[in-house]
């Protein structure tokens, strides 16, 4: 479904910066697919590129055996907007718009009759729980409620693949967790691919699998068992390695 | 870093954000120069030299100062509110307030500095074109280039008094706010422009009853004038309301119709309108009204002329002498003829002259007796229609008053010194042009009128052909001023009136205003345009912060594009459309009031002018939108 390979980024800048080395994965359709990484790792650079914004210095992206990179630069967009999904750490809804014009404005743009767009949105906003405030602006609801109304915008045109960057980075736990719950069931309900990129063990904790990388480079990948405390544990002792440097791994590796 | 050197590199850095503020205080300096430029000119006190016009530029001046004075403090407000999360930043790193504002003026200071420097420049480039377009204006010879010494110093002075002025409010206004505030900047949400029905109403009842009446009137001069100043105040409070109320409801309403309003990058541009046209509408009211005033003036000044030029009607004879019996000596009067011929034969002109004797009756108002000889006399000269021989105890009422109004005279007698008259008939065919109201009867009834002690007034009446057939007046015009000067008489005395020489001062004087009217509203444009841009630039990082996520979510840039080309030219254009419909409107008032007097349509003028003030908008509109979507563009990606 997502298939990235060799894929390598370096900024051109007065001192040129290696983002990224030669990383390959792929993700299978209906995954929940988690990134990880200390700060500066290439996360979100990855995400960029994923997401089309930004251009691979080598390899490839292929969505559903397609290379978006190939289209022209309006294609590329008509891309993003019909096959990808986007959650944000800031929300990013316009203060401007209600949230429910905010859910709206991946089919507006697609030129979809209004019939669908109400269906839909019914449709999205009750399986959020949000369909009470639809009304209000976005600086009336709390962050959680905003969290849920972003992820509506995401999965309201059923992308291919839901994109998510710090979903749960500016909230309160007990938020964090409704909205990690709702990503899970959706995942599960409607069968749509995900991929997260987070600081937070706990978020990346529900998913199916989480990837490591360190430097820009692939560093180790850990698949959920049955139970997501046992999962939690491994996250936590893996960051736990990420994190020191290469003399304390050397007294860990001899066990 | 001390703060020179920050200022400097803020300078050199902020360009983009100065550049449109520069600009504009250049040009306002400029037409600033210009004016004191040609109120200084040598030449321009000499003889000839109409002396209204100094007069308007000085009292434009006025207006220049005070709108400038506004613009330089709103300016320096909208700096400021940009700029609050620098200050955040330095207050961070322990700048003081008063250090922050000190820099912010001495900034100011700089860039008004050039902007002065700048603009006496490019006044000075254009100033010799300006001189000859404003001579060909006013009918003037040439004024030959000179520097303006003066004017340089008067420009810098007058602007570095304003300077003084805004920097003594702004450090008395200084506001206290956390550091927090400051550093989320302008960042912060804005409240859904709220706007009332009961307003809303009351701009749609103000602008429906304004206009409606206008095509409800009927053809009469004095309706019209009547009815112009309700009109105009109903207007003012319309538009007003219009743009800060009713389009604020008519956005709600439609996006309350889902279909149109949920459909492509109009649920973008849509949802952002109300926003900015709340936060505008101050600014959208001013212009409309401005333009509006201008575009109209430009109309009705240009069809005046016009008017006064197809009318020789008030003005019968080229040429017209008078004097009252009890003031002046017939001795008098005669030199003053004497020198009048002189004057008309040293410059070899064909004349012909004829003289009308009116008695004035004290007791009845303002109404004069003429005989039926003098006054056809006078016609057959004219080459109008001659009045029929009256009877005794007859008589015709001549009645070209402008407020008078369409009795039968046929009923109506008078009676004069116990003698009652019949008036058999009215005329409106005016002779002489101080002669508007007067009884016309025959000379038999009119010896038995005549007492020895009456007042009379003699009118001496002069057919020059020559000057009728001249297409250049201005040389009249010369003649005229002459000859009053040498009878002694100051320039509107109604003893002497040439004419033509009296229409070519009116056309000169209508064109004064006319430009500097036109040159007030080009300075309030060229504000007005670079205030939206300030207004757009403000909220930069908000728009940022929208078209980036928006353009993650698949947007193009043919639509991101679209939508704000859209949005920035409704901004632009709404004020500008409103003012072509006001305007539309009272020329078509205006057409009625010329009705009565001539036939001829008063729309071409004002249409170039709309035209002129359209392309002017529309390069600004192209200029502002490209820098915008620009800097919109440049920070997708980050």
């Amino acid at each position: 479904m997502l298939r990235v390979t060799h894929l390598s980024k370096i900024y051109n800048g007065k001192v040129p910066y290696r983002a990224l080395t030669d990383v390959s994965f792929h993700i299978e359709k209906g995954e929940f697919v988690g990134i990880m990484g200390p700060s500066g790792s290439g996360k979100t650079t990855l995400l960029n590129m994923i997401a089309t914004i930004d251009k691979p210095t080598s390899g490839e992206v292929l969505l559903n055996r397609e290379n978006p990179f190939h289209l022209s630069r309006s294609k590329m967009a008509l891309f993003r907007r019909r096959n990808l999904g986007f959650v944000f750490q800031d929300f990013n809804l316009l203060d401007t718009m209600t949230l429910a014009e905010n859910i709206v404005v991946p089919l507006a743009l697609d030129y979809y009759n209004i019939q669908e767009i109400t269906q839909r949105l019914q449709e999205v906003t009750r399986k959020l729980g949000i369909s009470e405030i639809l009304d209000k602006r976005t600086y009336e609801v709390s962050g959680g409620q905003l969290q849920r109304a972003a992820i509506a915008r995401a999965i309201i045109h059923s992308p291919a693949l839901l994109l998510a960057d710090e979903p749960t980075g500016n909230l309160d736990s007990k938020a964090s967790r409704v909205v990690m719950e709702l990503l899970e069931t959706i995942n599960h309900e409607r069968g749509t691919t995900m991929m997260m990129v987070t600081h937070d063990p706990v978020a990346s904790s529900y998913c199916d699998r989480v990837l490591f990388i360190k430097d820009g480079k692939f560093y180790n990948e850990i698949q959920r068992g049955e139970s997501r405390q046992v999962f939690f544990q491994q996250i936590l002792d893996v960051l736990a390695l990420l994190g020191g440097n290469t003399n304390d791994l050397t007294s860990l590796t001899l066990y | 870093m001390t703060l020179l050197p920050l200022l400097f590199t803020n300078l050199r850095r902020k360009s983009r954000a100065y550049l449109a503020y520069f600009v504009s205080t250049s040009f306002v300096v400029m037409v600033y120069f210009t004016f004191v430029m040609f109120i200084h000119h040598p030449d321009f006190n000499k003889e000839g030299t109409p002396t209204y016009f100094p007069v308007g530029l000085s009292a434009s001046l006025t207006i220049l100062t005070i709108f400038t004075f506004l613009f330089l403090w709103f300016s320096m407000n909208s700096f400021l509110r940009m700029r609050k999360k620098e200050l955040g930043i330095l207050t961070i790193m322990g700048i003081s307030r008063i250090q922050f504002y000190l820099m912010i003026i001495l900034e100011n200071i700089i860039i008004l500095g050039i902007a002065v420097l700048a603009g006496i420049a490019s006044g000075l480039l254009f100033s010799k074109a300006f001189l000859i377009f404003g001579s060909a204006i006013l009918y003037l010879e040439e004024l030959p280039f000179y520097f303006p010494l003066e004017a340089i110093k008067e420009t810098i002075s007058s602007f570095g008094i304003m300077l003084v002025l805004i920097t003594i409010f702004m450090l008395i206004t200084v506001r206290k706010s956390s550091i927090v505030d400051l550093l989320h900047g302008a960042h912060t949400h804005k409240k859904e422009p709220k706007s009332s029905i009961l307003l809303s109403l009351l701009s749609a009842t103000c602008l429906l009853i304004a206009y409606g009446n206008v095509f409800l009137l009927k053809n009469d001069t004095f309706a019209v004038i009547t009815w112009m100043i309700p009109a105009i105040i109903l207007t003012c409070i319309g538009t007003y309301f219009f743009f800060s109320q009713l389009s604020i409801y008519l956005l709600k309403l439609a996006k309350r119709w889902l279909s149109f309003y949920w459909r492509g990058t109009r649920l973008l541009w849509l949802s952002d309108l109300a926003y900015r046209v709340k936060e505008n509408a101050m600014m959208f009211f001013m212009v409309t009204i401005v333009s509006t005033t201008s575009f109209t003036a430009a109309g009705s000044i240009s069809s005046a002329v016009q008017l006064m030029e197809s009318t020789a009607q008030t003005y019968p004879f080229s040429m017209q002498y008078q004097y009252f019996s009890d003031s002046t000596s017939p001795e008098k009067a005669a030199r003053d003829l004497g020198i009048i011929e002189g004057k008309l034969n040293e410059l070899h002109l064909d004349y012909q002259q004829v003289q009308v004797v009116s008695t004035y009756l004290p007791e009845m108002k303002h109404l004069e007796i003429i005989s039926l000889s003098d006054y056809n006399k006078a016609a057959l000269m004219l080459g109008l229609p001659l009045l029929p021989d009256i009877q005794n105890g007859d008589a015709i009422l001549l009645d070209v008053r402008a407020n008078s109004t369409d009795t039968d005279y046929s009923k109506i007698s008078a009676t004069i010194r116990g003698e009652p008259f019949h008036l058999t008939r009215k005329t409106n065919q005016l002779i002489l042009s101080s002669l508007t109201y007067a009884l016309i009867i025959n000379n038999h009834d009119l010896e038995k009128l005549k007492r020895p002690t009456d007042k009379k007034v003699i009118y001496y009446g002069y057919v020059v052909p020559a000057w009728d057939q001249a297409t250049d007046k201005v040389p009249i015009k010369h003649i005229g001023n002459e000859l009053k000067k040498q009878l002694g008489l100051d320039a509107y005395s109604p003893s002497l009136q040439v004419r033509d020489a009296f229409n070519q001062e009116m056309k000169e004087q209508l064109n004064a205003t006319l430009l500097i009217g036109l040159m007030i509203t080009v300075v309030f444009y060229v504000c007005a345009a670079s205030f939206l841009y300030f207004r757009l630039y403000g909220d930069l990082e908000r728009d940022k912060y929208h078209y980036r996520t928006i353009y993650k979510m698949g947007m193009s840039l043919e639509e991101l594009n679209k939508s704000l080309t859209v949005e920035i030219a409704l901004l632009f254009f709404a004020p500008f459309l409103m003012a072509i419909l006001h305007t539309s409107v009272a020329l078509f008032a205006l057409q009625k009031l010329y009705s009565g007097l001539a036939e001829f349509s008063i729309f071409t003028v004002s249409l170039i002018c709309i035209l002129g003030f359209f392309i002017l908008q529309l390069i600004y509109f192209l200029v502002v939108r490209a820098r915008f979507i620009q800097h919109v563009k440049r920070h997708l990606l980050m």
